[in-house]
């Protein structure tokens, strides 16, 4: 086999450059994630399994993957609908709008919290006429799904916005002219194209949703069992000095977030790869 | 005669835009715009000097001083990793590339808290390093070395993963051209790359230095809490929050608010930048 | 300067693009490297630029006036070399792009700024663009910037000048346009030069010589008259214009066509062969006094409207024979649809009937990728970048 490490370039400071990469990678992320999972191994199988089969760490586990998925479920939704809003329709002050989308990616997660509580709270700004309606939304799960929502909706938008935006027109006069009607274009051939980017968008939501802590702890309510979710725990964990519970309810949450992002790279690159035909 | 432009694509009859329109406007005001507005309602409710005051108190001094002197240190470190990786990775084809960008964007994938976590593991009263660290009286957990490195770690991927579609996207032919017309690898970065990826690397730049004065999770698990030495802004607004100081806390959330502001302005800005250039 | 290249074989992962390349490009000469896609001819381009590394093999060099220069990198070859979507730096004026190559160089041997200013109007007064110094590539049309990375290449005083695809991306007219100024430099300034491409119109109009090359392999190096009269193998008869084939077999020291097809042949190894004739190497006749060489065939489609008479042939066998005619011999034989007429080609070249081509194609890829599970496959991909 001629296979050859690396193909040869003109370029110079790949050694270099590369070499510095890997220490930095290295010694930055590596290292430390290293040592997670070998403190975690340390407890062996039946001690993390112990921990982890806890009910009040399965509780934690189920709110926050349940809140999760019902707040990457709304994103992916909402968010194709403000995608094709930014991108199909023309009005002025597009471009502000545009950039609004971005805020939660821009504001501390400390603040979005704080005032996402201020809001919904049984005293705040739409808390108070949803109490009166009987509904209540901070600490509950309601509270959590909103602040997931909001930390969650960028990343649909973003990345379904430029697959809206590359779709080619003549697909969908083509799918006119041979007699479709607009609702069978949109659904035979508008979102079957832009599905790979959809099912990434809900991904990354998805998995943001699952780690985020600072805008949930705040609306989140804190209650062991009911509105407390994992990555909460492990803070509480740690100041009860109990390092390896941490590590085990921490090492809980990423093999399954890693489980079900690999899920979702396979089902993306495979439909993906039915519109490539790679 | 008054011609009409013929609008292409999918037309939705009216009813349908206006939802549309409707049901976005509603949703983000609903879920992006109000909390903002309430950071600043609440901040300056009881006017502009009890906000100053909140603002002036010497915590929160020293909380905003910390936050720009992690962000001082941790942005650069990234910016310069973020250039290296960037050449490496997108300028040459070699086997394992794509496992390296994975790793490189392993920080976006990890819980906030799990990222203070592990720098406990690592430098904590029990981890690897912790008891070496105590003996020499060298702390870094509940310290500002704890919430450097924990900030460096999450703003870890932002310049590389902006530069790095950006130059692999470019190609390297300009770069070529450089060479055969006797340039060094310097001359060739200095005068043809950099230039030529200036504004995403501001854009990069801009990302990262947002997150890292607000990163709230991580920095939170390291830090300890100890007022006027290892609070950051984010910190010390959760802190008076749970006093019940909501004003104060509102006072210093607006500051960071602000710095959202600023952050889109200068996105949107760069943004503009960059879409002018490439299609003029 | 001559530029020889002694056993130069590339290879991509699995996949040979250059197969054992031995040539001597001559001192002032313009060269055309000329090849359908994939045939290797920017590759071996790159090579002489230094841009590409040659697979390691002892005896393989690069000699420039006979001069090793093997292992010198790319920026000590002094090769002026035009990318073939021109490269230029995008962020930089015209005027900059040109006093690129003099601005980098060490300060002992940099050209003062009056210097650097005088020479880089000299090189645009050359290429007509000394009114645009101060633009952006971005705001000038692809024939400007063609010329841009000309003066580009030209302002370090190459020894020698090499061209991909130098007119790829233009359109037709402005092509011409620049195929002849080009044309037309080179013979100003006597500089050895070397072009890509893959238009057989533009490598015989513009060259002194033509390299042919497919697969990997040189199929002939000569003038443009030599390789399109004596063409020396099937692939560059075909590849240099239309053809049409007759396949046949050799009988007794003679090859035997369908129809009354018969020529004296001195090849005895291979009974098949195939007999090429180019659309203009036919006479029509309305009729001949003896059948020899000569086969029967219908008008089937005449297209007048062009400098010849392009007439579509069908024969008894049901092929379709191409014939081109001047307006002249047209007007002396006219044909109309339908009409039965003698066919008789003028001029042919005969060739063997090569099986092992198709072989040989398959042979350049040593190893071909197994079949894998979804998951090691993915894994690989992953790995691999796509």
């Amino acid at each position: 086999m001629n296979l050859k490490f690396k193909k040869y370039s003109v370029l110079p400071g790949f050694g270099l450059t590369l070499g510095y990469t890997l220490f930095y990678l290295g010694f930055i992320v590596l290292l430390p994630l290293a040592a997670l999972i070998i403190r975690g191994s340390e407890l062996g199988w039946s001690g993390f399994w112990q921990v982890i089969s806890d009910p009040r760490v399965l509780a934690s586990y189920k709110l926050t993957f349940g809140t999760a998925l019902a707040a990457a479920i709304i994103n992916t939704f909402f968010g194709l609908i403000v995608a094709w809003f930014l991108t199909r329709t023309h009005f002025p002050g597009k471009r502000f709008i545009d950039s609004i989308v971005d805020l939660p990616f821009a504001l501390p997660t400390a603040v979005s919290g704080i005032a996402l509580t201020a809001v919904y709270a049984p005293t705040g700004w739409i808390g108070k006429p949803l109490m009166d309606a009987g509904i209540k939304v901070a600490f509950t799960p309601i509270g959590i799904t909103i602040a997931m929502i909001f930390i969650g909706l960028p990343f649909v938008v973003r990345t379904v916005q430029p697959a809206l935006e590359e779709l080619e027109l003549e697909l969908e006069e083509v799918a006119i002219s041979l007699g479709a009607s607009q609702w069978t274009t949109l659904v035979k051939v508008i979102l079957p194209m832009i599905l790979p980017s959809l099912i990434t968008g809900f991904a990354l939501s998805f998995a943001r949703a699952i780690g985020e802590y600072g805008s949930v702890v705040f609306i989140a309510g804190n209650m062991p069992m009911r509105t407390e979710i994992s990555s909460l725990l492990i803070i509480t964990k740690l100041e009860q000095y109990d390092f390896l519970g941490a590590t085990a309810i921490a090492l809980g949450m990423l093999i399954m977030s890693f489980l079900l992002l690999f899920v979702v790279n396979l089902l993306q690159s495979w439909s993906s790869s039915r519109l490539k035909g790679v | 005669m008054r011609s009409k432009e013929l609008k292409r694509g999918l037309q939705p009859p009216l009813i349908v835009n206006i939802i549309i329109s409707t049901v976005s406007i509603i949703f983000l005001a609903l879920f992006l715009v109000l909390p903002l507005v309430v950071v600043f309602g609440e901040a300056f409710r009881q006017g502009v000097s009890v906000w100053w005051g909140s603002i002036a108190e010497e915590e929160s001094l020293s909380a905003l001083r910390l936050t720009l002197f992690v962000a001082a240190i941790a942005v650069p470190l990234n910016l310069f990793f973020g250039i290296a990786a960037s050449w490496a990775l997108a300028k040459f084809d070699f086997w394992g590339r794509n496992l390296i960008i994975t790793l490189i964007d392993l920080p976006f994938a990890i819980s906030p808290i799990i990222s203070g976590l592990i720098f406990i593991l690592l430098f904590g009263i029990n981890g690897w390093i912790g008891p070496w660290l105590i003996k020499h009286n060298i702390q870094i957990i509940f310290a500002v070395p704890g919430i450097v490195l924990a900030t460096i770690f999450v703003t870890f991927p932002f310049v590389a993963r902006e530069l790095i579609p950006l130059m692999t996207e470019q190609g390297s032919e300009e770069e070529q051209a450089a060479l055969t017309l006797g340039a060094n690898g310097w001359q060739t970065f200095l005068r043809i790359t950099l230039p030529n990826i200036k504004w995403g690397l501001l854009y990069g730049v801009i990302l990262c230095n947002a997150r890292a004065m607000g990163e709230f999770g991580a920095v939170s698990v390291v830090s300890g809490h100890i007022r006027g030495e290892t609070n950051t802004l984010p910190l010390q607004a959760e802190i008076l929050y749970n006093e019940y100081n909501f004003t104060a806390a509102f006072a210093v959330a607006s500051l960071l608010a602000f710095l959202a502001l600023v952050t889109l302005a200068l996105k949107f800005f760069v943004e503009w930048k960059s879409n002018k250039l490439e299609t003029v | 300067m001559t530029i020889t290249l002694e056993n130069i074989s590339k290879t991509f992962n699995n996949f040979k693009a250059l197969d054992n390349i031995n040539l001597n490009f001559e001192d002032g000469k313009l060269t055309a490297l000329l090849g359908p896609s994939g045939s290797g001819k920017t590759t071996l381009l790159r090579i002489v630029a230094g841009l590409e590394l040659p697979d390691q093999k002892e005896n393989s060099k690069i000699l420039f006036n006979g001069i090793n220069v093997t292992d010198n990198a790319v920026g000590k070859r002094q090769v002026g070399f035009v990318f073939q979507h021109y490269a230029l730096f995008r962020h930089l004026s015209v005027f900059e792009n040109v006093a690129f190559g003099l601005k980098v160089k060490k300060s002992i041997d940099r050209p003062s700024k009056q210097e650097i200013h005088d020479q880089v109007f000299e090189l645009l007064r050359m290429v007509q663009l000394d009114t645009m110094a101060h633009r952006l590539p971005s705001q000038l049309s692809g024939g400007q910037r063609q010329r841009v990375a000309l003066a580009r290449a030209l302002a370090i005083k190459p020894k020698v000048l090499l061209l991909d695809e130098p007119f790829g991306s233009l359109d037709a007219k402005v092509r011409a346009e620049l195929r002849r100024w080009l044309r037309k430099l080179h013979d100003d300034l006597h500089i050895t030069s070397i072009f890509v491409t893959h238009d057989q119109e533009e490598a015989l109009e513009v060259s002194d010589k033509i390299i042919v090359m497919n697969q990997g392999c040189i199929e002939q190096v000569g003038t443009p008259n030599e390789v399109f009269h004596k063409p020396a193998t099937e692939f560059v008869m075909q590849f240099l214009g239309d053809v049409n084939v007759f396949h046949g077999r050799i009988d007794e020291n003679q090859a035997i066509y369908s129809g009354n097809l018969n020529y004296i042949n001195n090849i005895s190894e291979n009974p098949n062969v195939k007999l090429l004739v180019r659309p203009h190497d036919f006479d029509v006749l309305l009729k001949v006094e003896n059948e020899k060489n000569v086969f029967t065939a219908k008008a089937h489609r005449i297209l007048t409207a062009g400098a010849f008479v392009k007439i579509e042939f069908i024969d008894k066998l049901n092929r379709l024979i191409l014939v081109h005619l001047s307006h002249d011999n047209y007007r002396k034989t006219p044909v109309n649809h339908g009409d039965e007429v003698f066919l008789c080609p003028r001029e042919h070249q005969l060739y063997k009937n090569k099986e092992k081509k198709v072989k040989e194609q398959d042979n350049r890829f040593v190893k071909r990728p197994k079949k894998r599970t979804l998951i090691k496959n993915f894994i690989f991909k992953y790995l691999k970048k796509s």
